[in-house]
C-alpha cells in the first residue's frame, strides 16, 4: 500500500484496515497522520457529550405550547384534515374572508375621513413557520393619535386572534354565515360594557378597530389588559369586563421542581394542559410572565398578581403548572 | 457467542440490541402523541432533546442558535407527527428534521452573507481582522491549555467545513450513527452519505493542516 492509498483509506473508511495499519508500522510519515486523524476523532467523540442548557426542555416545550395553543400549530388530530379536507375548507374561508372584506368596505365607505389616516400593515407570526397563516392586516394609529409602545405587539396579538377565529370558522360549518356574523359584530361598537375602551373622538384608532373582535379567546384579553397598562395619554381607558371562565387550579413551583403552592389564576396564565408556564419575580416584587415563543417578559393579568403575592415568592424564575380542579 | 465474532459484528449486534428497546417505547409513545397525548409528545421530546440539541450544536456552531433550532425542530415534529409513517426509527427522523432546520439557518445566514458557503468561526472573512484574546495569564496544566487549543482548532475548522460535510460529519464521528441510518435521515442514499463523508473528512484533515499537532 502506498501513501497516497493509506491516506485515501483512512478518509474513506475513518479509521485503518489491517493492510493500512501494516503500511503505518512502516512508514513514519504515515503512523504519524494515523495518530493525528485518531486524536482527532477522539476529540470529535468528546463533542457528543456536550450538554445542552438546563432550561432546554422547558423553552423546547413551552414553544410547542405557544403554537399550538395560539390555534397555528395544526395538531396532530387536525393532521388527516390535510389531504381530503383541508382544500375546500380553505377554499370556503376564503370566500368567506372576502365577503367580511366587502362588507366591512361597504360599511366603511360613508365615512371616508375615519380611515384616510390607517396605514395597513402586517406583521408574520412570532415564529411562525412557512407553513403558518399570516395575521390578518391590522390599521395602524391615525394620525394625531399616539400609539403605546407596544401598539405593535399588540396589533400581531390582534391579528393572530382574528386569525385564529378565521381557522375556527374554517372547521365549524357552515363557515360562510361564521364569518359574516363575525364581520357584522366587528361593525357594531362594542356594547356599553363596564370598562368599554373608548379612545378619544373622531376616527376610531386602530386600537378600537383591532380590539372591536369578539373577545371570546384569552388572547384578547391579554389585549386588553396590555392596552391599559400602555394608555396613551389623554386617552379614556378602562378595565374591560372580563368574561373569563372558572379560573382553574394552578400549582406554582420554581424550576428545581419546589411546589410553592396552589392558586386560582386565569386559563390565560396556566392554560389548561400537561405544558406550563413561567413567570419571574424580581427583587422589587414585580410579577412578569415570559412569553413562551419570544422570550419577552410580559405583564401578568391584576388577578393573577394578586393571587400569586399570596404566596410570597422570592426573585427568581416560577413555573405554573395547571392541575385538575 | 457474540464474543466470537469480530470486533465490529459483536458492536453492531450490541448496538441494535440495545437500540430495539427504545425504537419500540418510541413507536408506542409516537402511536399516543398521534392520538392527541400531549404527554407522550413531552416524553417523545425528553428522550431526543439532548441528541437533537447536540446536532444542532455543531451543524450551527453556536449554543444559543442550537437552543433555537432545537425549539424548531421540535415545533415542525409536532406539526409533522401525522405523517410519520415509521420507515425509520423516530430518533431518525428527528435528526433528520434537525438537520433540515440547521440547513434553513445556515441558508438565511449565508444569504444575509451573500455567499454560499457560511463561514461560523469567529474570525470575519472579509480581511479585517479583529484583535485576538490575549491568552489567559492564569496559569495552568499545559495539557489542559493544549486539550483546549486543539479542541477550539477542530471547533474552527468544523465551522469552515461546507454543511453537507458539517452534517456527515456531525452525525457519523460525533453521533456514531451507521451510514444507513444517516442516509435515511437526510434523505440520500447509504452510497452518497459514504462518499460525502470521505470528502468531509479529506476537508477537515486539510483545514487542521498547520493547527494540530
Amino acid at each position: 500500500m502506498s501513501c497516497e492509498e493509506f491516506i485515501r483509506t483512512l478518509e474513506d473508511e475513518g479509521a485503518p484496515t489491517p493492510a493500512a495499519a501494516e503500511h503505518a508500522r512502516g512508514c513514519a510519515a504515515c503512523r504519524r497522520e494515523l495518530e493525528r486523524w485518531s486524536a482527532v476523532r477522539a476529540e470529535l467523540q468528546a463533542m457528543r457529550s456536550e450538554d445542552p442548557p438546563p432550561f432546554l426542555h422547558t423553552r423546547v416545550m413551552a414553544h410547542v405550547e405557544s403554537v399550538r395553543s395560539s390555534g397555528s400549530g395544526r395538531g396532530v388530530l387536525l393532521s388527516w384534515l390535510r389531504p381530503a379536507v383541508a382544500g375546500p375548507l380553505i377554499v370556503l374561508a376564503l370566500a368567506a374572508g372576502l365577503g367580511a372584506l366587502q362588507v366591512w368596505r361597504r360599511a366603511s365607505a360613508p365615512a371616508p375621513n375615519a380611515t384616510r389616516g390607517l396605514v395597513a400593515e402586517t406583521r408574520p407570526l412570532e415564529d411562525a413557520g412557512p407553513d403558518n397563516e399570516r395575521p390578518a392586516p391590522v390599521a395602524a394609529a391615525p394620525e394625531g393619535v399616539a400609539a403605546p409602545p407596544n401598539a405593535t405587539r399588540v396589533a400581531a396579538r390582534a391579528g393572530e386572534t382574528r386569525a385564529k377565529g378565521r381557522r375556527t370558522e374554517a372547521q365549524s360549518p357552515p363557515p360562510g354565515a361564521a364569518a359574516s356574523a363575525e364581520a357584522d359584530r366587528a361593525l357594531v361598537p362594542p356594547p356599553p360594557v363596564a370598562g368599554a375602551i373608548d379612545v378619544g373622538h373622531g376616527a376610531p384608532p386602530a386600537d378600537e378597530i383591532a380590539a372591536a373582535a369578539p373577545s371570546r379567546d384569552a388572547a384578547f384579553e391579554e389585549i386588553s389588559v396590555e392596552k391599559v397598562a400602555a394608555a396613551p395619554a389623554g386617552a379614556r381607558l378602562a378595565a374591560r369586563a372580563s368574561p373569563r371562565g372558572p379560573a382553574p387550579t394552578c400549582r406554582v413551583e420554581s424550576e428545581d421542581g419546589t411546589v410553592f403552592g396552589v392558586v386560582g389564576l386565569p386559563a390565560l396564565e396556566c392554560p389548561p394542559g400537561p405544558l406550563f408556564r413561567l413567570i419571574t419575580v424580581a427583587e422589587d416584587g414585580a410579577m412578569a410572565r415570559l412569553d413562551p415563543a419570544t422570550r419577552a417578559a410580559e405583564p401578568l393579568s391584576p388577578s393573577s398578581r394578586a393571587a400569586l403575592r399570596e404566596l410570597r415568592l422570592a426573585p427568581g424564575r416560577y413555573r405554573l403548572l395547571p392541575v385538575a380542579p | 457467542m457474540i464474543l466470537a465474532l469480530p470486533y465490529p459484528c459483536t458492536m453492531f449486534l450490541l448496538s441494535w440490541l440495545t437500540r430495539q428497546p427504545a425504537a419500540d417505547t418510541d413507536a408506542a409513545e409516537v402511536a399516543r402523541a398521534r392520538d392527541g397525548d400531549e404527554s407522550a409528545f413531552e416524553a417523545l421530546v425528553s428522550r431526543h432533546e439532548r441528541t437533537v440539541w447536540r446536532v444542532c450544536r455543531r451543524m450551527l456552531g453556536d449554543p444559543d442558535a442550537a437552543t433555537d433550532a432545537t425549539q424548531d425542530a421540535f415545533l415542525r415534529v409536532y406539526r409533522a407527527l401525522g405523517r410519520f409513517r415509521g420507515e425509520a426509527t423516530f430518533r431518525t427522523w428527528v435528526i433528520g428534521i434537525a438537520i433540515n432546520v440547521c440547513r434553513n439557518h445556515l441558508g438565511s445566514a449565508a444569504a444575509r452573507l451573500g455567499r454560499h458557503s457560511v463561514p461560523l468561526d469567529d474570525s470575519p472573512a472579509g480581511g479585517e481582522s479583529r484583535p485576538l484574546p490575549l491568552p489567559d495569564p492564569a496559569p495552568g496544566p499545559e495539557a489542559l491549555a493544549r486539550a483546549s487549543e486543539v479542541r477550539e482548532a477542530l471547533e474552527r475548522a468544523m465551522k469552515r467545513l461546507a454543511p453537507e460535510h458539517r452534517e456527515v460529519i456531525v452525525l457519523a464521528e460525533i453521533q456514531g450513527m451507521p451510514h444507513e441510518t444517516i442516509a435515511a435521515a437526510i434523505g440520500v442514499r447509504a452510497g452518497t452519505v459514504k462518499s460525502r463523508l470521505s470528502r468531509a473528512r479529506a476537508a477537515l484533515r486539510k483545514e487542521l493542516e498547520g493547527v494540530w499537532p
